[in-house]
Formats: C-alpha cells, structure tokens, sequence
C-alpha cells in the first residue's frame, strides 16, 4: 500500500453529478506531497473530473454538482466559502492541448504573477518569468525571442511554456490533464523529464490515457473505472501486479 | 484468470497462443526424447540413442525461435502485467526444456556405455523413479497448459519424493558396487544417469516456480502455499 | 494496367459517374460567379458612364462690368450698401454688353439668360463682397451654365430631334454654337458638388449636407450600438446563466435581426418623435432608430466572434486563478476583437444604406443648409439618390449616378477597413 506519512489531498466520499448522470461515485483517494500521482482509466471514468475537483474547475460547468469533502493540506476546498481564486493560486493546471495566450511569450508566463500582484516591479516580473522558464526547461530556447507570441512555440515548446506559465505562480500542486496526448514522443520526453524534476518541488496530479506514460512518471497509480476508483496503489504494484482482475483486464488491453 | 477475456487486440492473443505453442511443440519433442533416453536404460537397448544425440539439434532449434518470438512480442506488443509475465516465464520454460533435452542426451550417451556391459539387476526403484520424473514433467506442463497454479504445487511437493529416490537409489548403486567391483564401469555411468533424472526433476520445480510466476508474479511457493 | 488501378466496371462505372458529377458541380459554381462578377461589372460600369460626367461641369466666360452706379453710386464701400445692390442689374448690363441684338428682344434676352445658372448673380455678388476692389472694373468671369447647356456639352441631349420635343430651343442651341466658336465655353470638376447642400438646381446641387447627414448619423450610430451591442454580446455569451430566460433573449435577438427595417422606422418614430419627443429630421433620431437596426447584428456577429475563441483559453485563464472578469477581459475579448469590429463595421455599412426607416423619421427631405451638428435637420446619402432619382430634370440624372459613386465608395471603404482590422487583429490558433 501507499505510505501515508505525507499525505497532501484526501477526498471523502466525493461525488459529482452532471445534472442527473453521476460522474464519480464515493470517491476517497489520498495524494502524497512532492510524488507524482497518475489518474488512469478508460474515457469517461471520471478521472478528468476528479483532476478538475481539486482546483473547483467545475464551478465553471453549470450543472456540475460536486458533493463529499475534497482535503488539501487539511483544509475541505469544496466548500462554497473558499475563495477559488486564492485556491487556484495554489493549484496550477496544464491541459490537454497547449494552450498558450494569444500574447508573448513574456507575458504569457507574466499573466499570473501580474495579476496576483506577485512582482512588485518590473525587475522582480522578469525575474519571476526568467525562473519560471527555466524551471520548464524553456529557457535556452526562447530567452532570445520573449516578446514573440508563444503560438508560434512548437507543440512541445507550447506544452512546456504552460507549464511555465502554471509554476510562475508558485503554486503547491499541479495538476496536468493528458499533458502528452498533443504531443510527438521526443517533445513528449521532454516532458516527461520534466515533470521528473518538477516533482521536487510540487505535489502533481497526472492524467494520462498512455499506461506506459504512467508507469514512467508517477510513484501512485489510480485506476477508475464507471466513475469508481477501483483501485491505488504504487505504480509498480499497479503495473506489474494489480490486487484486482479489472485493473488488470485495462492496463493489459483487455478491457471491453 | 483474465485468460477466458480476450485482448481488444485479436492478434495478441494470437500471438501468445502462438508463442504456447512453440513451447508445447517442443515440450513434445523433450518428453519424447526423455522417455526414449530413460527407455534405453530401463531395457538395456541402445538402439534409439543415436536417434535422441541428433534430435537435440531440433530442439536446439526450436528454442531459438521461441527466443527470437519473445524479443518479438515484447518489442512489438509491450506487454505488461500478466502478459509481461506470460512471455518472459515462456523464455524460462524452454530453457528448462533445452536443459531436460540436454540432459536426455546425456543419458542416452551414458545408455550407449551402459548397454555395452551386463544389466544391473535389483535396482528395484529405478523404474518408478523414471516414471515419476516423466509424469512430474508431463505434470508440469499440463500445469503450463492449464495455467493451473494447484497442479504446479503439486510437481513442485513431489521434486522431494524424487530428490529422495534418487537418494534410494543411488544408496542402492553404492552398495551394489562394493558388493560387485566388476560393475564399476557401468555403474559409474548409471550414477550420472541417475542425477541427470534428478536434475531433470529440478527442471520441472523450475516450470512449476514459473507457472506460479506467470499467475501470482512471485516464484516463491513456500509462500503462495499458505494462502 | 496495373493491378492495383484495375478494379471491377461496377466501381469504374461508379468514379466515372461521380467524377462527372464533381465536374458539373464545379462548372455550376463557376457559372455563378461568372453571373455575380458580369453583373458586378454591369452595376459599376453603368454607374461610372452616367456618374462621372456630374463631377464636372460647364463654365462659359463672359467680361462682367462690375458697374459702380450700380454696386455703390455713393461710394461707401459698405458692405450692406452691396448687399441690397441689383446684381441682376450687373449681369443683365453684361450680358447685352455681350450680345448687343438682345437689347430690345425680351424673348432673345431670355434665353440668352436661360444658358446661365440661376445663382449666377449670388456667384457675382459673392465676388464683389470678397473683394470689393472690383467695383468699377471689368473682368472675365466664369460663370456656371444652366443644367441644359451643360447636359448639352456632355451630349446627353438629342439635338436632332424637332425644337419641341427637346428641352433646348434653336435660338438657344445658336447662341451655344457661338459661344463655343468663341471658346469661351468651358469644362471645369465639380467641386461644389462637394461644397454644397441640395438644390432645386441641378448645376447646384451638392452632396455636403447628405454626406454630413450620414456622417452624423453613422456617428450615432457607432456610438451607441458598439458598445451596447458588444455589452449585450459579452454578457449574454460569458456571463449570463443559460436558462430559459436567456434562450428566450437570444431567439428574439436572431429574431430582431430579421426584422424589416421599415419596421425599426414606426418604433422609432412612436418612441422617439412621439413619445419622446424628439426632434424631427435630425441625425440624433435617425441615429437611434439606425442603432435598434444595428443591434441584432453586432450582437450576433460580436457573439459569434466570442463563441469562436477557444475555450481552452479561459480554461487557461481561470486554472492561472484570474477572475471571471479578468479572463473575460484579459484574454477572450481581445481574441474576439477584430470579430467584433468586423461586425460592427458591416452592420454600419447596412446602416449607411438604410433610407426606409429614416423615411419615417423625417430625413428623406430636400434640405438644403448643410448640417453642422447632431441637431440640425439633415438627410443621408440614400435619401439624397432617391431624391435625384426621383426628379425630373434631365441634369440630376448624372447627379444620382454620382452620388451613388460616392455611397458606394463609401461602402468599400468601411469594407477594407473591416477587412484591415481583421487582418491585423486577428490570432491564429
């Protein structure tokens, strides 16, 4: 099992609704600090909805209901009191396609910390921005063009720059929503190194439709199925030995 | 377990079936070598054991391809858990069935030295002991056909009753020449038969350690024998 | 054949037919924008031929003796002295100057008159009062012709047919012939086309006051429907809950858009003039009733434009923590901004053309002062060509093609300008 001594978001008995259809059913899952947590399952199991839980994204979907008790840092954030603003200032998320502003590059990883009032002044800005993009490994590559428009990034280039983008906020947890699937397998490398480096630092949340991309980068591995979490594990165990024959049945490609 | 459910992806399955059979075919040419090479000793008649020295090369063969399959499925098809498990435990069969055919060989070789002298008479165990080392193998490998984790238990209990035969006998050979010093010669060559049957015992423990392998991903069956 | 390429006659059968079909298809379409473009060319060429000539007009030059018994018999110079002075005095003493056989024939006198325009002693008395050093003096003056004459420079007028069936006379036509031998008749651009009002003068007759009318107008216009329209966008597009009473808002919006402008014209005139009491023929109220045309169509255009930047993009905002409000504004505005003005500028060109609605409010009138502000009484540039086209002189025929030349110019303009803008603002995704 999971070692529990650092425990960084837990769920109680969370259940979201899309106007009547359920989406996730009971689900309690406990994320460690500072490892990498991947989120597989078939499509639509529910493991984007869990990912999109954490930082309240559903709030902007108008059905969506989201009961049970959502602990990050012991602290329930699925409670309508909670500024979600404050709370997505500590949760950053990479989607599945590269997203980057229709801005500069500059200014796209500047965003946040603008309007966060994080930099008091320019100087601190470019520092923030400089740091971010190194820490996403996109530094060497575009510290000579800051001020042309990040779409014109390669895909990876792009991915990466939203990553930037995401920790230039200093947030604690990042949650990437198939931060790959757009991507060609060496731009997919990079990230995936990445995101090794990244763990350092931050709590991550990984949802991936690619096993092998599980397997490579996380230390727990969850597997939903129907909007169940079937079952948590170490990513090994869950890889190579899974407690459960419908685990098994997926990551083998049995599923059907 | 997830055998009775199919991959999405036809062909892998068809791919493993594939690969079982290989390992089945030559499985068969193993037993029959086996059962030839333990038939000359039983009779006395060395008149097959050319016929075994030569089959190896089939073998030899055969578990080559098996080889190059595995590197095959596991570059193309990825596998992994049970399927991971399933490929890599078929490599280590056929080699504990290259060994058996190796060892087959080897008493054949000792039949034909064997046969040249007078029979040693009152070893009264030797034919159960050869018959059980036959059937422990057959065993193990229904087990592999079966993916039946209850009969590899039971081949792997028996390796002691066949470790302790081979004792018996072997006990039995000593004093057998001791009493008679002009049976030295064949003597001498039956002992080396008598532990490559053993060793061939060892081999089908080895097929039973994987068959566990394949279906609980742990080759240690002291443990999977409690639950 | 190869055998990949050899297939059974089903399937050949089946291409051959479809690639027919294809060809036909595509010589269809061809065929119609071959039609669009020959009509396109007919509409613009017609126009040009029967425009371009009422930017220019004729001028025929006679010494004008600036006679100071006349003007200023004390001498006073004063300028009110001069303006209660005969300048029909002045230009009909010219004039016999000029053609001495009159003097005694009123009927020869008259149509010796008849070649010039009627404002022709305002022309003279302006002279004067510009500079009044030409009292006393005699000079070559330009004089504008009548509208007849000036159709008859342009050959616009059939003199072959008989005196009664055409609007010149022979005596006329004679004193044409010797004016015209003599040089004197000129063709000069019309640039007080551009400097006047309307009048019941073709050769007189200006464009100014309709093209200020509009102006004025379109400025309401623009002023109220972009940010009301874009407003209504936004907030219906990223704000507003989508229930059923917002659905009920957008069918009426898509409704409204398909309402006769005519329609729009008795709202405003009920509302506006009626109700408010607002005054009449005014750019101010045809401005408003133009805005409730406009609206619909910023809206759904400014919607559209908003429904088209990705979502992903306010995903990305909101995930960064920025508020609703910042990543309304911060991101998704700005990418939808050259949908919104493309829009906008194309509901305003459907505005420049309107005439019904502002039939209504009292702007299809023959106004003459040019407007100078938003209150004054104006009429719009269609008004003014369904008013030329509407009278009878022969001379406003080429005023109507012409101020359509120049409505259409417009109309081109405000088109590349919203095709500029969406060129330079828009954002490749």
């Amino acid at each position: 099992m999971i070692k529990n001594d650092n425990i960084k978001i837990t769920t109680n008995d969370l259940c979201v609704f899309y106007d009547e259809k359920q989406a996730l059913f009971d689900v309690n899952i406990s994320i460690n600090e500072k490892e990498t947590t991947a989120l597989i399952g078939p499509s639509g199991c529910g493991k984007s909805t869990l990912l999109r839980c954490f930082n309240r994204m559903n709030d902007t979907i108008e059905n969506c209901v989201v009961k049970g008790n959502i602990n990050i840092d012991n602290a329930n954030v699925n409670n309508p009191e909670i500024d979600v603003v404050q709370l997505r200032t500590k949760i950053g998320m990479v989607f599945q396609k590269p997203n980057p502003f229709p801005k500069s590059i500059f200014d796209n990883v500047a965003y946040g910390p603008k309007i966060h009032g994080m930099a008091k002044n320019k100087l601190e800005l470019e520092e923030i921005v400089e740091k971010s993009l190194k820490q996403a490994g996109l530094w060497s590559e575009v510290k000579d063009r800051l001020s042309q428009p990040g779409t014109s990034l390669s895909g990876g280039q792009q991915q990466r720059l939203c990553i930037a983008r995401a920790i230039a906020v200093r947030p604690e947890i990042i949650l990437m929503d198939e931060p790959c699937s757009a991507l060609d397998p060496i731009a997919t490398a990079n990230i995936e190194e990445l995101m090794d480096e990244l763990k350092k630092e931050f709590t991550i949340i990984i949802v991936t439709h690619n096993m092998q991309q599980a397997a490579r980068v996380s230390k727990n591995t969850a597997f939903f199925h129907l909007g169940k979490l079937i079952e948590l594990g170490p990513t090994d165990q869950i890889f190579t030995n899974p407690k459960l024959e419908k685990t098994q049945d997926y990551i083998t490609g049995r599923y059907g | 377990m997830s055998d009775e459910h199919e991959h999405i992806v036809k062909s892998f399955s068809e791919d493993l079936i594939q690969l079982k059979n290989m390992i089945l075919k030559m499985a068969g040419l193993v037993e029959n070598q086996l059962q030839l090479s333990l038939d000359s000793i039983l009779k006395h008649d060395s008149k097959d054991c050319v016929k075994i020295i030569k089959s190896d090369k089939e073998i030899d063969e055969l578990h080559i391809n098996i080889q190059n399959y595995v590197e095959r499925i596991i570059t193309l098809r990825q596998p992994i858990s049970l399927d991971l498990r399933n490929v890599l435990a078929a490599m280590q069969i056929a080699r504990e069935l290259e060994r058996v055919g190796d060892l087959a060989v080897n008493i054949a070789k000792r039949a034909i030295i064997i046969t040249q002298h007078a029979k040693i008479d009152k070893l009264y165990d030797l034919e159960e002991y050869t018959i059980i080392t036959k059937n422990v193998l057959r065993e193990a490998l229904d087990a592999y056909v079966e993916n039946d984790l209850k009969m590899a238990r039971k081949v792997w209990d028996k390796d002691d009753l066949i470790d302790d035969l081979y004792a018996k006998i072997f006990k039995q050979l000593l004093e057998l020449m001791n009493n008679d010093k002009k049976i030295a010669t064949p003597a001498a060559h039956l002992s080396f038969a008598i532990k490559n049957i053993e060793r061939i015992g060892d081999h089908s423990t080895n097929i039973a350690e994987d068959i566990s392998f394949i279906l609980t991903a742990d080759r240690n069956m002291h443990m999977s024998n409690k639950d | 054949m190869n055998r990949i390429l050899s297939k059974s006659q089903n399937i050949e059968n089946s291409t051959n037919k479809r690639h027919r079909k294809e060809k036909r298809f595509k010589s269809l379409c061809l065929g119609a924008v071959i039609v669009a473009i020959l009509f396109l060319i007919i509409l613009l060429s017609s126009l040009a031929y029967k425009g371009l000539s009422g930017f220019t007009k004729t001028t025929i030059q006679i010494p004008i003796y600036f006679n100071e018994e006349i003007i200023d018999p004390e001498n006073t110079r004063d300028i009110a002295v001069i303006n209660k002075a005969s300048f029909r005095k002045i230009f009909k003493q010219s004039l016999l100057q000029k053609f001495p056989e009159a003097k005694d024939n009123r009927k020869m006198y008259r149509n010796i008159s008849k070649i010039f325009s009627r404002g022709s002693t305002y022309l003279l008395k302006k002279m004067v009062l510009d500079d009044i050093s030409l009292i006393g003096k005699t000079i070559n003056v330009d004089l504008i012709s009548s509208s007849t004459i000036d159709q008859l420079r342009k050959n616009n007028i059939n003199i072959k047919v008989p005196e009664s069936d055409r609007p010149v006379s022979d005596a006329t036509l004679k004193i044409y012939d010797q004016l015209n031998t003599e040089g004197v008749i000129k063709k000069r651009l019309n640039f007080s086309f551009f400097k006047y009002g309307d009048s019941r003068n073709p050769e007189e007759a200006g464009i100014l006051g309709a093209l200020l009318g509009s102006m004025f107008t379109l400025i309401i216009t623009l002023l109220l429907s972009f940010p009301i329209g874009v407003l209504t966008a936004i907030y219906l597009e990223e704000f507003a809950p989508k229930n059923k009473f917002t659905y009920f808002i957008e069918i009426n919006i898509n409704n409204l858009a398909a309402v006769p402008s005519i329609v729009f014209g008795l709202l405003g005139l009920a509302i506006f003039l009626n109700f408010f009491g607002l005054p009449r023929s005014v750019p101010l109220t045809g401005g408003l009733v133009l805005t409730l045309m406009t609206l619909p169509t910023v809206i759904i255009s400014s919607r559209a434009s908003l429904k088209a930047v990705p979502p992903t993009i306010r995903e990305a905002a909101l995930g960064l923590g920025a508020s609703k409000l910042q990543a309304v504004f911060n991101h998704v505005v700005p990418s939808a901004a050259p949908g919104m003005f493309t829009g906008t500028i194309i509901g305003m060109a459907r505005a420049l053309g309107e005439t019904a609605p502002l039939l209504l409010m009292g702007m299809v009138a023959f106004i003459v002062e040019v407007p100078t502000s938003i209150f004054d009484p104006a009429t719009v540039l269609p008004a003014q060509i369904y008013l030329w086209a509407d009278s009878p002189e022969r001379g406003f025929v080429e005023k109507t093609s012409a101020a359509i030349i120049v409505l259409v110019l417009f109309l081109i303009i405000m088109n590349s300008l919203a095709i500029w803008l969406r060129r330079k603002f828009e954002v490749r995704w």
